[in-house]
Formats: C-alpha cells, sequence, structure tokens
C-alpha cells in the first residue's frame, strides 16, 4: 500500500516510517496538515496516518476534508495520538477516523493494524471495480433500451385509432410495455383491429412490434383477410422470437356494411361485445395460444362471429388493466373491470366508467402502468369504398394492354385468397392505383358471389338475422370443407384510352345461377344501396350477366382527366 | 420463491414454491439441463405455487422446447384456480397436460 | 528506556544517528519555544509545544519525561501556568538525561 504518514514531530515520523517500511509500505511523507492535503490529492495514498495535533491545519480538519473526498473510493484514516482524554479519542472517530494508534508506538501492533487494513482496502477496491463494471453495463443496457423504445413508439399505437368510432386508451410514450394497438382500414370496407401484448417489455417487443406492424398493415392494405393475415403474423414471429416470448393478441374484422364481427382471441383476457340498448354482454374468451409459439402447421385460426349492428360495441383490453394495483397492492381485476363496463354502457359510456374507476383506483399510475383498452362502435357514417381517395403514389409505367386469367379449383378455393394476386397485376397498370379500392371492390364482390353463391350454394337471406350469420359461415366453412369439384374463373382485359384505360372483368361460377333480375329488381327498389349488387352498379360502368347469372360481366373505366 | 426437484424412472418432477416469476429463471434452467440422461417426462409441480406471470409461461415455452417439443411430455400438476385461470387464457392445454 | 532504545536502534538501522540527531536538535528548539511561550502566558501554545515533546519522548520508552510533559500540558491547556516554570525545570534536565542514553547506545 502507499502509506501517507502526516505527522509534525522527526522522531515520531521517522520511527513510523521505518515501522511501516519495514511492513514492506511506500511511505509518503507531511509535517503539517496543509501539506499532507497537497500531497493526499496529488499521491492518492491508500490509508493515511494523521496526527491530531498539527500547525497549519490539524488532524481533525485534515480528516474532515479527506473523508469528504474519497466518498467513493475507501481510504481508511488512522489517527496517530498521545492523547488519552476519551472525548478527544471520541472527536477522532466523529470526524471520520476509522482507528487510532497511541503513542508510543508498537511495532507488533502496527504491523498487525496495517495487514488487517490492508485485507479489507484489498475487498473495496474489489467491490469498487465490480461496482463500475456494472455500471458500465447498465448505462449500456439503458442505451438500448432506449433506442428499442424509440423505435417501438412509432408504430405501437398507429393507424385509424382517430377515428371518431374508436376511443382507446395506451400508455404514455414514457411506458415501454409491449403493448400494441393497431387499426387499418380495409380497403373496400370495414376495419382490422389488432391489439397485441408482447411478452417482456424492452427488445423482444420492439423486435416483434416491428414485423406485426408492417404485416398487418400492409395485407390489410392489399385486401388479404383477417385469417391470411393472422397466419402470417404467427409465422414470422414464430420465426424471429426467441422460444419463450410470444404475442398474447386479439384480430377482428369488423365490416360496417354487412353489420358483422369477426373475433379471433389467442391469449388476451375475455374481451366483450356489449349492446347499449339491451345491456347484453357478449364473453370473447381467448381460445387459442399466442401467437409465436407453435409453427403454423400446428395453427388452428377459427373465429367467432357475431352480427355488430349500431348499438354494439366491442370491448378489448390487455392484462395491465386487470392487474393495475392500488397503494394495498390489491390488483383491479376482471370483476371491477366487468362491473364498471356493465355501469356504464346504457349511457354509452362504458369506456368514460372504467377510465375513471382505474384512475381512482391507482394510487401511483407510474407504477407499471402498462394499460391498454380499446372500444369500437359500430359506424353510422363509415366512409364507403366509392369516397375512397386512394393516394397517387408512385404512379408506375405498368403494362398497357393486357389480359390475364385464373381459375380455382376446389383446393384452391379452399386455401387461397385470390384477391390480392389479382390485384397486384393490376395495381402495376399506370394510374389504376388511383382506383384501387373501387377495382379490389369489384373484384371481391364478383369473387365472393361466385363462391359463395355460385359454388358453395350459400343463400344470403341467412345473413339477415344474428344468428344467421354464425350459422351462414359456419355452413361456408362446411362445404368449403367438403368442396370437391366446382370452380371459379376470373377473366381480366385491360385496354388503354388517351388519358386513362379500361378494365373488362368477368367472373364465371360453377354453380347454376340465379334468379338475377330479380335481385337487380330488389335492389332498384331499396335505391341501389348496400352491399351486392346496388354496389356493383354504383361502381361500374356496366354489369351484364350471361350463363342464368353464372356469369358476370363488369366493365371499369377512368380517367385521370388530365 | 424456492425450487426442489427430484428424478425417478426417467422422470423429473420440479417443484416450486411461492411466486414462480423471472427470478426463477436461472435455478429452473439449471435443473433440467443438469439432468443427465435427459428425463422422459417432466412433471412440474404447483402444490405450492402461488403465481404465475408471463416470464414463467416463457420458461415453461424453453422447457418444452428443450424436451423435445412435443406434447405429452410436460405435465402441471396440482395447479390452484388462479393459475388454472392463466393457463386457460393463454391455451397452454394445447402443449401441456395440466391437472 | 535503555531497552526500548536499543529496540529503535534495530529498527532504524542506519538511520538511527539521523534521530538521536533529530530528538536532541528538534526537541530543544521546541524547549526555547515553550520559555518564550511561558513568558506571554500564551497557555495554549505551551501546551501545544510540550505535547510535542511529551509524544517524541514517549516513543524512546523516557517514561518519567512523557508523565511529566502529559502533566503540564494537562494544566496548560486548562489555562493553568502556575506550576509551569518549576515543570520545565526538571523537564529540561530528564531530557538531558534522555539524550545523554541515545548518544551512548
Amino acid at each position: 500500500m502507499k502509506i501517507l504518514i502526516a505527522e509534525d514531530n522527526f522522531t515520531d515520523r521517522l520511527i513510523l516510517k521505518k515501522i511501516v517500511e519495514a511492513s514492506g509500505h511506500e511511505v509518503l511523507e507531511a509535517d503539517n496538515g496543509v501539506t499532507a492535503m497537497e500531497v493526499f490529492v496529488s499521491q492518492s495514498p491508500d490509508l493515511v496516518f494523521l496526527d491530531a495535533i498539527m500547525p497549519e491545519m490539524d488532524g481533525y480538519q485534515a480528516a474532515e476534508k479527506i473523508k469528504a473526498l474519497t466518498t467513493n473510493h475507501y481510504v481508511p484514516i488512522i489517527f496517530i495520538t498521545s492523547l488519552t482524554e476519551q472525548a478527544d479519542l471520541v472527536r477522532c472517530m466523529e470526524v471520520g477516523g476509522d482507528d487510532f494508534f497511541t503513542k508510543p508506538f508498537n511495532k507488533v501492533f502496527l504491523e498487525a493494524k496495517l495487514r488487517a487494513f490492508e485485507r479489507t482496502n484489498n475487498l473495496y477496491r474489489t467491490i469498487e471495480k465490480q461496482r463500475d463494471e456494472i455500471q458500465f453495463h447498465t448505462d449500456h443496457m439503458l442505451q438500448e433500451q432506449e433506442v428499442a423504445k424509440r423505435i417501438f413508439d412509432k408504430i405501437a399505437h398507429t393507424g385509424e385509432l382517430h377515428q371518431p368510432y374508436i376511443r382507446y386508451t395506451a400508455s404514455p410514450m414514457s411506458i415501454f410495455n409491449g403493448d400494441i394497438l393497431l387499426v387499418a382500414r380495409r380497403p373496400f370496407g370495414g376495419v382490422h383491429v389488432f391489439l397485441g401484448d408482447f411478452t417482456g417489455h424492452g427488445l423482444p417487443a420492439a423486435i416483434g412490434a416491428m414485423p406485426t406492424s408492417d404485416i398487418f398493415f400492409g395485407m390489410t392494405l392489399k385486401g388479404f383477410a383477417l385469417v391470411e393475415i393472422i397466419q402470417e403474423l404467427n409465422r414470422r414471429l414464430h420465426a424471429v422470437l426467441p422460444t419463450g416470448f410470444f404475442c398474447c393478441a386479439l384480430a377482428a374484422h369488423i365490416d360496417f356494411e354487412e353489420h358483422n364481427i369477426q373475433v379471433w382471441n389467442a391469449g388476451l383476457p375475455e374481451a366483450y361485445l356489449m349492446n347499449r340498448a339491451s345491456g347484453e354482454f357478449i364473453e370473447l374468451p381467448s381460445s387459442h395460444l399466442p401467437l409465436g409459439i407453435v409453427g403454423n402447421e400446428n395453427l388452428n385460426v377459427s373465429f367467432s362471429i357475431y352480427s355488430f349492428q349500431e348499438d354494439d360495441r366491442l370491448f378489448a383490453y390487455t392484462d395491465g388493466v386487470t392487474e393495475a394495483e392500488n397503494s394495498e397492492g390489491e390488483m383491479f381485476g376482471q370483476e371491477r373491470l366487468l362491473e364498471a363496463l356493465k355501469r356504464g354502457i346504457n349511457d354509452d359510456d362504458a369506456f368514460g366508467c372504467l377510465l375513471r374507476d382505474v384512475d381512482e383506483f391507482q394510487t401511483e399510475p407510474e407504477q407499471g402502468d402498462d394499460i391498454t383498452y380499446i372500444e369500437v362502435h359500430y359506424s353510422t357514417d363509415y366512409k364507403g369504398p366509392e369516397d375512397e381517395q386512394n393516394l397517387t403514389g408512385e404512379l408506375s409505367s405498368g403494362p398497357s394492354d393486357s389480359r390475364f386469367s385464373l381459375e380455382l379449383g376446389p383446393n384452391s378455393l379452399r386455401n387461397f385468397n385470390p384477391l390480392p394476386v389479382l390485384s397486384q397485376p393490376l395495381m402495376e397498370i399506370g394510374h389504376l392505383q388511383m382506383f384501387r379500392t373501387q377495382v379490389l371492390t369489384i373484384l371481391t364482390e364478383l369473387y365472393s358471389n361466385a363462391l359463395e353463391h355460385g359454388v358453395l350454394k350459400l343463400k344470403s337471406s341467412l345473413k339477415s338475422s344474428a344468428e344467421g350469420f354464425a350459422e351462414y359461415y359456419r355452413l361456408r366453412q362446411l362445404r368449403l370443407e367438403e368442396l370437391e369439384e366446382g370452380f371459379v374463373k376470373v377473366d381480366v382485359k385491360h385496354s388503354p384510352s388517351d388519358n386513362g384505360g379500361r378494365l373488362e372483368i368477368q367472373v364465371s361460377d360453377s354453380g347454376e345461377g340465379f334468379d338475377y333480375k330479380k335481385a337487380l329488381k330488389k335492389a332498384e327498389s331499396k335505391g341501389y344501396s348496400g352491399r351486392g349488387f346496388p354496389l356493383l352498379y354504383r361502381l361500374a360502368d356496366s354489369v351484364e350477366f350471361e350463363n342464368n347469372g353464372a356469369t358476370i360481366k363488369v366493365v371499369f373505366s377512368w380517367s385521370t382527366g388530365k | 420463491m424456492g425450487i426442489t426437484s427430484s428424478l425417478s424412472n426417467s422422470e423429473l418432477t420440479i417443484k416450486i414454491s411461492g411466486k414462480f416469476d423471472f427470478s426463477a429463471h436461472q435455478d429452473f434452467r439449471n435443473i433440467y439441463e443438469g439432468v443427465a440422461p435427459k428425463p422422459s417426462t417432466y412433471v412440474i409441480d404447483m402444490t405450492e405455487t402461488t403465481y404465475l406471470d408471463s416470464s414463467a409461461l416463457g420458461m415453461l415455452l424453453l422447457l418444452r422446447d428443450y424436451a423435445g417439443g412435443t406434447n405429452g411430455t410436460i405435465s402441471l400438476r396440482n395447479c390452484n384456480t388462479e393459475i388454472k385461470k392463466i393457463l386457460a387464457i393463454s391455451n397452454f392445454e394445447q402443449l401441456f397436460t395440466i391437472n | 528506556m535503555k531497552e526500548k532504545i536499543l529496540e529503535l536502534k534495530e529498527l532504524l538501522g542506519d538511520d538511527f544517528g539521523i534521530l538521536v540527531e533529530a530528538y536532541d536538535v528538534d526537541n530543544r528548539k521546541v524547549l526555547i519555544d515553550v520559555e518564550k511561550h511561558l513568558s506571554n502566558q500564551d497557555a495554549q501554545q505551551v501546551a501545544n509545544s510540550i505535547h510535542s515533546i511529551k509524544g517524541a519522548s514517549a516513543n524512546l520508552g523516557a517514561v518519567e519525561l512523557t508523565q511529566l510533559c502529559q502533566a503540564m500540558e494537562q494544566s496548560a491547556r486548562g489555562g493553568d501556568l502556575s506550576g509551569a516554570e518549576e515543570q520545565l525545570v526538571t523537564i529540561k534536565q530528564l531530557f538531558e538525561e534522555a539524550v545523554t542514553i541515545l548518544k551512548s547506545v
């Protein structure tokens, strides 16, 4: 050790120095308090002997100064004293002395003391070094977390959340909790809702959230159905997230025009369909493993379908709400949540009721506050597809006169959604992107009609009641599974014109056709409102029927008016 | 939180007392990784487990992966109501035998 | 006292001579200071100076000298210089004895 001896008496200093050097240590000397401090600061000794009485600055003051300088780095102080008064000795300890050594100096004694202090010193040095290493690594990790958080913030709550038919609450940006809430508009009506809770906060959440957001918005925009989006999400998360990490999620497709909602809950607490008129609550419990756990071969996506009308509300949340604690460590819990919703539903303020209850319950909102929930209303002023204003984006110079057709047999009809594939080449055609929504809607209507009414022979009248929906989709699933023969053929021809172009779309199915004249009359009488044929008539230039209705030809032309 | 284990006839039983959360991470893993040859079945005894969080679910998934990733090798025994509920919400009965 | 001094001689080796020189010269000076402070009736300074001699002497094992210094220092700290002059005489005497022993070893 490097030892500083601050003692004004020469002989004392000499004797002490000799003893210390004999023990194998290096000695620094000072004969007054001021010099002692100078030497201390410039040489950083490991241990200091201080005489209590010294000129310029006495030992007590020097001790205080040294202790003030060494708060992070242990340097023991031993008072050299011939003081015998207890009060004086007490004062030595009070100013921070770690020990004292009385004159006359006892060599054996001092050696023993030095050995003991050396052991303690080594211990302190080890701890200080480890502490510094830990601090360094902690700082590094915090910095990485910060970056992950900023990435996450950009994607965690996005999409159509600002729409008037949605009420939601999500944690302030200062909290990095792994919950994401996304709402995307489908190009031909309806919305997709996704509420996700990634295990762990920090990096796993950020890593999972990025592809989730891209996939969700990208696929919705391209016209993919929710089941396909979920499959892709699971596939990607299963590949990307390490074992043990997963995403509890709830996904829903709300079709405002068809008045129905499909819900899929994989690992989130039970969501609710609330009806403000009747006060009825339908439970939507978790029925699937969370995303990312099993590969797609073991993934079974089956939806529950319910009617969704004017008085209906979807309410979904992550467990941050039910696990919110009050000052006694009690959790908010499912009962309180349900009770708050039920209390508020008649005034259509289920959301507000819950918000206030949680606020009151939670005494310290900063603690573990990952509260995320959403309420989606039925929306009457939801814009229909023909009112969609598409962004122009990049107008590629793609094919300008082309034709393609696609024929799908039973296996393809069962497993494959052709709509994104069909729309893809069309979107390459310059300027047609501006009318993307309209074109996709036409294709969807024609295809659905061909598949469901033509091939599967389902009756759309079934969909007019709440139970009818569930039955319709159950039958659809069943018949699709059992399908052995049949086809849908799609033919698209594009011819350019001066400022735009013309699409001739023909869809045929293997069914027997239907009484299209009757359907037309009905549409006429309703003023061509609603989905189905009325929609086709609104969007297209012309609609023609052949083969008793098993083949429908639609013409859509556009011009950019430039 | 305490973890103990016992091995008999190639079945490893791991018992968790108290909260099953992230603090159990290292011990839990050390136990099953330290058994050679690998057991053919595992039992997680939850008789005295009071609480399970998402990191515990993650640990179970890691064990399942280690044990070969198939159903039927791991059972979760004597789960209390709360824990059963958490497992039900996550639909973990699709991956583990729960009783 | 002799025993202690022999110990010191062994400890200091070649530096023993320096110790003897230093003890002799330094403390002689201090004794002069004491006289000065005494004539100024500066009790605190008397105490401080005597304290210094006391410490040095203790290290040599000069028990009697040390004890006397202690007594003088105590009184002086309390502001009492009444017996100081007399004590100083004895101290000077004992000091010379100590120096003699030191030089004789």
